[in-house]
């Protein structure tokens, strides 16, 4: 071919190109290559057509089976569906996301991951353009079981709107378990890590396949059931929590990629707030304009339990900011310190903690006070949210406080996290074994006073009083905040320098750009 | 010329191996720089600390004055590295390839088409765009790195250990593109325990040994500074060989003289000025010499004289 002819051919191309270039622009870059590995893989062309033919087979099964009875009935139908569902949701909720696991995964196996890095696409994007490509093979999976569903359709019995309502449910559900498999990929490169990482996962995917499958068999045998308002907001109640967990395992995923300089920590923190203030939402909205103490009670413990546990990582957190940190902190000095509990550090996770639950004991307040306009507890039952805050601020403060200087090492962490559940066990379950051995009755039936929980149940029936359960946690309270001391001292120091340190390179840069720009205005 | 790329007293240990020692060292625009030393001296834990890869624990680099401790994502826009092992993907042809990175790096419709154009055109790559990578040779996928590292147009490239594995004939394609790049204007430094491909492109070296920079400079700079330390001189004379031999230990400088060929090879230690003295002095003593040659000395002789020689 002559070069005008080549200069043709391109010159077309280019005019034609514009608008495919400008869609294609706009999808994720790591979207199309992973698409495009997947399709080209053993893993996915295997897998695909061992589901197709799998399908096909128990589909023939199933009609045989039917066809042999007495009757067609509209049963027969059903079971097709029922059957083809079985396998989309294998491939979906297992397959599909399992692939994922693998190809993120794959980034370290190949030695590619640094060669992203450079490229300057941020850890979400990365993520994002393996969920999305999860998403993709997903969408495969629902086109090519599509004459199989229609077929079903065909043979009578079957409800479109549950039809449709379980293939929309179980292709977001899809999304959320990829989006779990590629955070649990960036949880550990080593090899017993990976291979407790994937029997950690494929337990997790089975048992929700399994779950998303007698879901959509069970509405299938009851459509009756898709017009009930409590189911609906069991679906969004499912669909809602399920996003949130999922957005927060994305999170962490990005935290994970994220250098260990940069601020691994806020993002996450975020999102501990934001699955917090979503789940208070849903609790406000079911409960409109009833106040229960008991729904409110509940509500407010479930959201300080899930802050305490995700605070068992940030609590014990290096105290140092990242030096990548350090630069992104707010100009304002007010800002600064507003910021702080947000930021990344051991001591700011503990504030971090405290706050977000006393904000949750504000909305608990706060509910049935615009609400009704008055407060539903009996007793001391209103400082339960309160006694259950500061226990878990023992809990994380106590190990974290200790190794606080040991926190900077991989090791030091560990230790602190593993602490933090260890005291727990022990503070509950030492004594009461204690009990049993040397036939103390109330301490081997739990109701030993290191069982902090044992206030709980007295304020429950009780109004609150200074009596020795209260005063060991003040005294316990008071400790931990002094072993927390140093660090706390030394964080306040670092955050106020680095802010100064802040200010000072924002001056310098002005003048720097001042002093370019006297030249070029003489 | 500007500095491209500052290397500003970096420190990095791997518990408590010290794996460079206050490094320091800058590169101009339209500089070459070879980084030599055996294996193990530091130089990848340099070079990915330059790419913002690793962090430094004391010391800083500035890309295009830019911090690779504060400004990472505005270093990489700046600079293009290639890792001594990178990994390719499966199932991907060298033109999906090339595409994923350009898309990576934000590059969008004709941007993007034009620029692939230009480092397949580059690499010469193009005829072969449609073959799978896990097809291609070393040299093939070396070339094919260096084209995926110039997608963005990096001001600065940095090279680890790029000649590694090649055959003789894909080093001189490596070396033409080394030096075409310098051509465009972009600091490039590239890093070898092999020296006879680095003596020929680079035009300043740094010397790196147990993590210790321990010679910096322009190429005929380290090796005085290496004759400095240690060099060798042929001397002829019309004279009795013994006399001139017993003449030439007493003078300074002189570690060892033995007979060689017709004449004598001297050991001498010290720069150019006590060499001068050295012939002065033995004109002086009527011990006129015919032939006093000093040794040529390339960078090989000078990598071994100031790493005393520890290759792996
Ligand atoms: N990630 C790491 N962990 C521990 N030690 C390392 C690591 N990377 C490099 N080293 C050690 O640091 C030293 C310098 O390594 P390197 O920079 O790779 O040398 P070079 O590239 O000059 O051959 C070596 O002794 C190496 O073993
Ligand atoms: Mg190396």
């Amino acid at each position: 071919m002559s070069e005008i002819e080549a200069d043709g051919v391109q010159g077309n191309e280019v005019e034609q190109a514009p608008l495919m270039e400008r869609l294609s622009d706009r999808l994720s870059p790591i979207l199309v290559k992973e698409v495009r590995q997947a399709m080209r893989g053993k893993y996915f062309k295997i897998t695909f057509w061992i589901t197709l033919i799998m399908a096909t087979l128990v589909g023939l099964g199933v009609c045989l089976e039917g066809v042999s009875g007495s009757h067609v009935d509209e049963n027969l139908g059903r079971g097709f569906f029922i059957a083809q569902f079985a396998c989309l949701i294998v491939a979906t909720h297992v397959l599909v996301p399992f692939s994922t696991f693998l190809s993120m995964g794959g980034e370290w196996d190949e030695n590619t991951w640094d060669l992203l890095v450079l490229s300057n696409l941020k850890p979400r994007q990365i993520v994002l353009g393996k969920v999305l490509s999860g998403g993709v093979q997903a969408l495969l999976y629902y086109c090519a079981f599509g004459p199989f569903l229609v077929f079903a359709f065909l043979l009578h019995g079957i409800d479109l709107g549950v039809l449709f309502t379980s293939l929309v449910v179980s292709f977001i559900v899809s999304l959320l378990l990829s989006c779990l498999a590629v955070a649990m990929s960036c949880f550990g490169q080593g090899k017993f890590t990976r291979v407790l990482l994937m029997v950690l996962l494929t337990a997790a995917l089975v048992w929700t396949a399994f779950g998303t499958g007698v879901w959509g068999a069970g509405m299938m045998f009851r459509p009756g059931m898709l017009h009930d308002t409590e189911m609906l907001e069991a679906i969004g109640a499912g669909l809602t929590i399920g996003t949130a967990i999922a957005a927060y395992f994305f999170a962490a995923a990005c935290s994970r990629l994220a250098h260990p300089e940069e601020n691994r920590s806020t993002g996450l923190r975020a999102m501990s707030l934001l699955v917090v203030l979503s789940g208070l939402a849903w609790m406000s909205w079911v409960l409109g304009s009833r106040g229960r103490n008991e729904e409110l009670l509940f509500g407010a413990c479930m959201s300080i339990t899930f802050l305490f546990v995700t605070s068992i990582f940030y609590s014990t957190e290096q105290g140092r900011l990242g030096l990548r940190v350090a630069v992104t902190l707010p100009k304002n000095r007010l800002l600064g310190w507003l910021a702080l509990p947000m930021l990344p550090g051991g001591m700011r996770g503990l504030i971090f903690y405290t706050l977000s639950s006393l904000m949750v004991f504000c909305w608990m307040i706060l509910h049935p006070l615009l609400a009704t306009g008055s407060l539903p507890f009996r007793n001391g039952q209103v400082w339960i949210p309160l006694m259950m805050m500061g226990t878990g601020f023992i809990y994380l403060g106590f190990p974290g406080g200790l190794l606080s200087r040991y926190l900077s090492e991989n090791w030091g962490r560990m230790t602190a996290r593993i602490g933090v559940v260890a005291l727990f066990i022990a503070s509950i379950f030492l004594p009461a074994v204690l009990g049993y051995l040397i036939d103390l009755r109330s301490w081997a039936v739990w109701e030993h006073p290191l069982n902090l929980f044992m206030n709980f149940e007295y304020l429950w029936d009780n109004d609150l009083e200074f009596g020795a359960g209260v005063i060991l946690m003040l005294v316990l309270l008071a400790i931990t905040v002094l072993i927390n001391g140093p660090r706390t001292l030394a964080m306040v120091k670092e955050h106020k320098k680095a802010l100064a340190h802040r200010r000072w390179v924002l001056q310098q840069q002005a003048a720097r750009d001042a002093a370019r720009q006297q030249p070029e205005a003489q | 010329m500007t500095t491209a790329l500052s290397v500003l007293g970096v420190t990095k240990r791997f518990g408590k191996l010290l794996a460079v020692d206050n490094a320091s060292f800058e590169i101009k625009r339209g500089e070459i720089l070879g980084f030599i030393g055996p294996n193990g001296a530091g130089k990848t834990t340099t070079m990915r600390i330059c790419a913002t890869l690793d962090m430094p624990d004391s010391g800083d680099v500035l890309i295009d004055g830019r911090s690779v401790l504060s400004n990472p994502r505005e270093v990489r826009e700046r600079l293009g590295f290639m890792p001594d092992a990178y990994g390719a993907y499966v199932h991907t042809t060298i033109s999906e390839y090339l595409d994923f990175y350009a898309r990576a790096y934000g590059l969008r419709g004709r941007s993007r088409t034009r620029m692939l154009d230009y480092v397949k055109e580059f690499t010469a790559l193009r005829p072969l765009q449609d073959k799978l990578i896990t097809a291609l040779s070393k040299g093939m996928k070396q070339r094919l790195c260096l084209a995926k590292t110039l997608l963005h147009d990096p001001a600065i490239m940095i090279l680890d250990e790029p000649a590694a594995g090649l055959d003789p004939h894909a080093r001189i394609e490596l070396r033409e593109l080394v030096l075409a790049l310098a051509g465009l204007g972009k600091a490039v430094m590239i890093s070898s325990h092999i020296l006879t491909e680095l003596s020929q492109v680079c035009s300043t070296v740094a010397v790196i040994e147990a993590g210790k920079i321990c010679a910096t400079g322009t190429v005929d700079e380290v090796i005085q500074m290496a004759q400095a330390k240690h060099s060798q001189v042929f001397v002829r004379s019309l004279a009795d060989r013994e006399k001139v031999h017993r003449a030439l230990l007493e003078e300074a400088g002189v570690t060892s003289v033995r007979p060689h060929k017709n004449g004598l090879m001297v050991d001498f230690e010290g720069g150019e000025e006590r060499l001068a003295r050295l012939l002065q002095s033995l004109v002086e003593r009527g011990l006129i010499p015919i032939e006093f040659s000093p040794n040529q000395v390339d960078l090989e002789d000078v990598f071994m004289s100031l790493t005393k020689g520890q290759i792996q």
